[in-house]
């Protein structure tokens, strides 16, 4: 079996961020930074694969990727339960879901297209020349009201979003518990075939 | 008296009520005669009571203030009210219009008995009154410009009355009309006045005009512009037309709106408003300002009216164009002035017929009525206008011709004993004090006017009888139609007594009504200007021939054997004659300029409507639609991708449009 | 030391990680997925594209809730919501995507235009 060029960078992708991963976990105290930079990267790259890559279960996989780095951004951004979350919910469920998506509607290898949109490079300028710049040019000049100290070390972020989550956000709350129900009964409503209404 | 005084509002409500429950009825029940017949009479019998207390106040305690304002409309800073004010000149006004309001609504009871749609009638009639005295009542602009408009709409419901009559649509329609070229110019005078002053009632205007807040020209321009309304109400030449051919409707109307009552409107509105004419001080041209102007049109209208009237055959055409004739002398006099020069700059005017058209409208109403109402009761009697076919009425019709001469002598100014005969010798006087060369027009139209009416009573109530009902079947009215003709008899010839040179000073008709100088404020209250100078032997001579020349032409030319024949007179003047009997052609004049012109002007629309409107705009429109969805609609790919993509395009525009703009530094 | 590093220099200034970082990295996330939904011609693609967009909003919440609000953390209760939403999104997104696919036989998003002029 031989692996073509983008196996290649898949697997060696995958390597590398296990491996900054680990250095970033081991430095967590002192390296911060580094440990933003090495998660960024990663996150970045592999989201770049998504969108880039032609085999459609190479991208998930790498969007499997992107969000582990999220996960570990979200925890050096002293939000753990955030962070074990994203891993379970994007990493675990989400990106299962979308390699389901895709064999579900996978037909015999020929499914993706010959030929790429004809907007591309439109599309690159409005949003990486234009966009993105001005972003960019927002974050470099605006002024933020940064807190002034850092939140306590004792701090559980857990223990907080739950006694948000029981108080000021009771309502939304309970909105998102329903929308989540109604989200399943409609997937379900959706997703299976018209005659079994009939049957 | 003083809950009289405080709610002198009401007189104006009862017919409004009266005529509101009349329409009320008659949707419920077509016939409902004799409830809409006595509701009306019982709402005009109630203001007129009312307005006898006004009258009684106002001539007892005349510091009352009789004044009230109820709110309307706020928009901005402008408060706009309804306010009602009670002067002398307004409670006279508002007695007069009651009363023969009142006995013109008994008199209809016998004069409409036999006529479909009562309830109509007298709800019309009825809301002529309550529009006749919101007009008298009003103390702004556009309250009186409101009264104004209502009673030309009543006007045209009664002219129109007899639907079946293609004539009396025709006429309703008319009046209506000349009526609106008067009031477009009315309208833009108030607007002028409102604009510059930033106020409507009549204080507030008069204040701001003598605050010099409008420029003189534009004053004179807007005093112009305001005396075009009474042009139109008040049928003075040029729009004269309408008020003869008014005369379609039912004779009681014809009494009370196109005699008495609506048609001085114009003399009560500029006589109300004359501190406003009088402080147009600028000259339209030359020396001429716009009260001889007004003096002016007083002065064609009542010589042009009076030359028509002599050869007319209609009794009511007569009538009628007496009625011009006389608001003609109104105007006439209201139009006379003494220029008070200082410095060889005119700095201000004293009017001087100021109360001598008051009183001549006041005495006027009285015998117009009755004359009117007079011919009704002949009308009614033998079935037709035409006076040729009349003639020795008087042995049937005794109370009708005894009341019609009284009428006739009082309007020809029967010396001494007719009311006519002093307000006249009024009129002539304050020509005669102002030195207008008006004065020998209003003499020959008197002369005209006494020789017209004579004409008419010998013809209908004199001689042998031509007509071709039999002469059994001619019969005096009932006691609802004599009743007001007696009744109105009384003040035709004592109303004059007022005004004679000879009244003592404290009941003369002046002291209750003359013209107050307006003073800008803080100067103090202005003097009463209560001329009445006493007998000047010209002037008296000249009303005695004057009346003598024309009733002995008239005795002269259409007693039982005429000492000189009205035919051949007719022969010899030919061609004056045949204008003055196709009314100097001024319908045919104005028909054909309004035919020609609304000729060129349906030709211009059909133009610019065929080709500019449906040719470049519609089908303009249509194609550059049409062009314009067959380029766009290739934007419409059905790729949600590509729509997300222009979304994401413009909000890059707009977020360089935001870091561009000066205010972009305030949203990021 | 020297007295350059006292005053942090540009290249300083990129190394210190703070708020702005965060912010770009979610921005240039954001502007990855929406190429990714603008360009991509597979349904399921344009799915996965835009929950990169929801997770770079996501980064920019939790990022401002360490550096603006620490004490309450707002903004990773508002990313627990998005979490939430973003997963019912994908749910109900892909079997949307099942139902096309049922009906056209194909994901391909170019071949997918019914509401064509």
């Amino acid at each position: 079996m031989t692996l073509r060029y983008a196996d290649k960078l898949v697997f060696g992708l995958l390597f590398f961020a296990a491996f900054l991963l680990l250095i970033s976990l081991l430095l967590f105290n002192h390296g911060e930074d580094l440990a933003f930079f090495i998660l960024a990267i990663t996150m970045i790259l592999s989201a770049v694969g998504v969108v880039t890559i032609k085999e459609i279960i190479r991208s998930g996989f790498l969007m499997a990727l992107c969000f582990l780095c999220l996960g570990g951004l979200y925890i050096v951004l002293n939000a753990s339960f955030l962070g074990a979350a994203q891993i379970l919910i994007y990493t675990g469920a989400v990106a299962i879901l979308f390699v389901f998506g895709i064999m579900l509607t996978h037909k015999g290898g020929a499914e993706t297209p010959e030929h790429s949109s004809e907007f591309k490079s439109l599309s690159f300028i409005f949003v990486f020349v234009g966009l993105f710049l001005l972003i960019v040019r927002g974050v470099w000049f605006g002024t933020w009201k940064l807190a002034e100290q850092a939140a306590s070390q004792d701090m559980e972020s857990i223990v907080v979003i739950g006694q948000q989550f029981f108080s000021t956000y009771l309502l939304p709350f309970e909105i998102a518990s329903l929308i989540l129900l109604m989200a399943l009964m409609g997937a379900i409503l959706i997703a299976r075939k018209e005659d079994v209404l009939h049957e | 008296m003083q809950l009289i005084a405080q709610n002198a509002w009401l007189v104006a409500l009862f017919p409004l009520l009266a005529s509101l429950l009349i329409f009320l009825a008659a949707s419920v029940n077509r016939e409902a005669n004799r409830l809409g017949m006595s509701l009306s009479i019982l709402g005009t019998a109630l203001s007129f009571l009312w307005s006898l207390g006004l009258l009684g106040t106002r001539l007892m305690q005349p510091d009352v203030v009789m004044q009230g304002a109820m709110r309307w409309l706020t928009a901005g800073e402008f408060d706009f009210q309804i306010g009602w004010a009670v002067d002398n000149l307004t409670a006279m006004m508002l007695v007069v219009v009651t009363f023969i309001s009142l006995l013109v609504q008994i008199y209809s009871a016998e004069y409409m008995a036999h006529d479909k749609g009562i309830p109509r009638y007298y709800g019309a009639l009825s809301l002529f009154t309550f529009s006749m005295l919101l007009l008298v009542l009003a103390d702004n602009l556009m309250v009186l410009y409101a009264g104004w408009e209502l009673v030309g709409v009543s006007s045209y419901l009664l002219i129109g009355f007899y639907t079946e009559k293609p004539a009396a649509g025709a006429a309703a329609k008319k009046a209506f009309i000349v009526n609106r070229v008067g009031d477009f110019g009315f309208l833009i005078g108030i607007m002028i006045l409102f604009y510059m002053t930033d106020a409507l009632g009549f204080s507030a205007v008069t204040e701001g005009v003598l605050a010099g807040k409008v420029p003189g020209m534009t004053l004179t321009l807007a005093a112009l512009l305001l005396f075009f309304g009474p042009i139109g109400k008040s049928a003075q030449f040029p729009l004269h037309v309408w008020l003869p051919d008014a005369m379609e409707g039912p004779t009681p109307v014809s009494a009370l709106i196109h005699a008495a009552t609506m048609v001085v409107a114009g003399v009560y509105m500029v006589a109300k408003l004359m501190p406003i004419f009088a402080s147009a001080t600028t000259p339209l041209f030359g020396s001429f300002l716009v009260l001889d102007f007004i003096g002016l049109i007083g002065g064609i209208t009542a010589i042009l009216a009076a030359a028509i009237a002599v050869t007319q055959n209609d009794i009511k055409r007569v009538l009628a164009y007496s009625t011009v004739s006389q608001l003609g002398f109104m105007m006439m006099a209201l139009g006379m002035y003494q220029p008070v020069i200082e410095n060889e700059v005119l700095v201000s005017i004293v009017p001087l017929g100021y109360t001598a058209a008051i009183f001549h409208l006041f005495t006027h109403a009285f015998f117009k009525a009755m004359l009117f109402l007079c011919s009704g009761s002949v009308i009614h009697a033998v079935h037709t206008n035409d006076m040729q076919k009349m003639g020795g009425l008087r042995q049937w019709m005794p109370v009708t011709a005894i009341t019609c001469l009284i009428g006739t002598a009082s309007i020809s100014g029967f010396p001494f004993i007719t009311a006519g005969f002093w307000s006249k010798d009024e009129l002539l006087l304050a020509m005669w004090q102002a030195g207008s060369p008006l004065f020998g027009l209003a003499a020959i139209a008197a002369v005209l006017t006494a020789f017209y009416m004579f004409r008419l009573y010998f013809m209908t109530f004199e001689g042998d009888y031509r007509g071709d009902l039999p002469a059994e079947k001619i019969h005096e009215s009932g006691w609802a139609m004599k009743g007001p003709l007696v009744i109105l008899a009384i003040p035709s010839i004592f109303a004059g007594f007022l005004g004679t040179p000879y009244t003592p000073e404290n009941l003369h008709f002046s002291s209750f009504i003359h013209y107050v100088a307006p003073h800008a404020a803080g100067h103090g209250e202005g003097h009463g200007a209560a001329h009445h100078s006493g007998l000047d032997p010209v002037v008296f001579g000249v009303s005695l021939c004057v009346f003598l020349l024309g009733a002995g032409l008239a005795y002269a030319m259409y007693r039982r054997n005429p000492l000189l024949s009205a035919s051949a007179l007719a022969e010899k003047l030919a061609p004056l004659y045949k204008a003055s009997l196709n009314r100097f052609y001024f319908d045919e004049l104005y028909m054909l300029g309004v035919k020609w012109g609304i000729l060129m002007v349906a030709k211009l629309s059909y133009f610019v409507d065929k080709f500019i409107i449906d040719g470049m705009l519609v089908n303009g429109a249509g194609l550059l639609t049409l062009a314009s969805s067959e380029t766009l609609k290739y934007t419409q790919s059905g790729r949600i991708q590509n729509y997300l993509l222009s979304v994401v395009a413009l909000v890059v525009f707009l977020l360089l449009v935001f870091f561009w703009l000066p205010f972009g530094k305030v949203i990021l | 030391m020297n007295d350059a590093l006292q005053q942090p220099g540009l290249i300083q200034q990129i190394l210190d990680v703070s708020l702005g970082h965060y912010l770009v990295a979610a921005a240039l996330l954001f502007c990855i997925g929406l190429y990714g939904v603008t360009t991509s011609r597979n349904l399921i693609k344009v799915l996965m594209s835009i929950e990169l967009i929801l997770n770079a909003v996501n980064l920019n919440f939790v990022a401002f809730s360490k550096y603006v609000t620490p004490e309450t953390l707002n903004g990773q209760v508002a990313a627990i919501f998005i979490m939430t939403i973003a997963a019912a999104e994908a749910g109900v997104g892909l079997a949307i995507a099942l139902s096309i696919f049922r009906h056209f036989k194909t994901v391909d998003m170019e071949k997918i235009h019914l509401m064509k002029w």
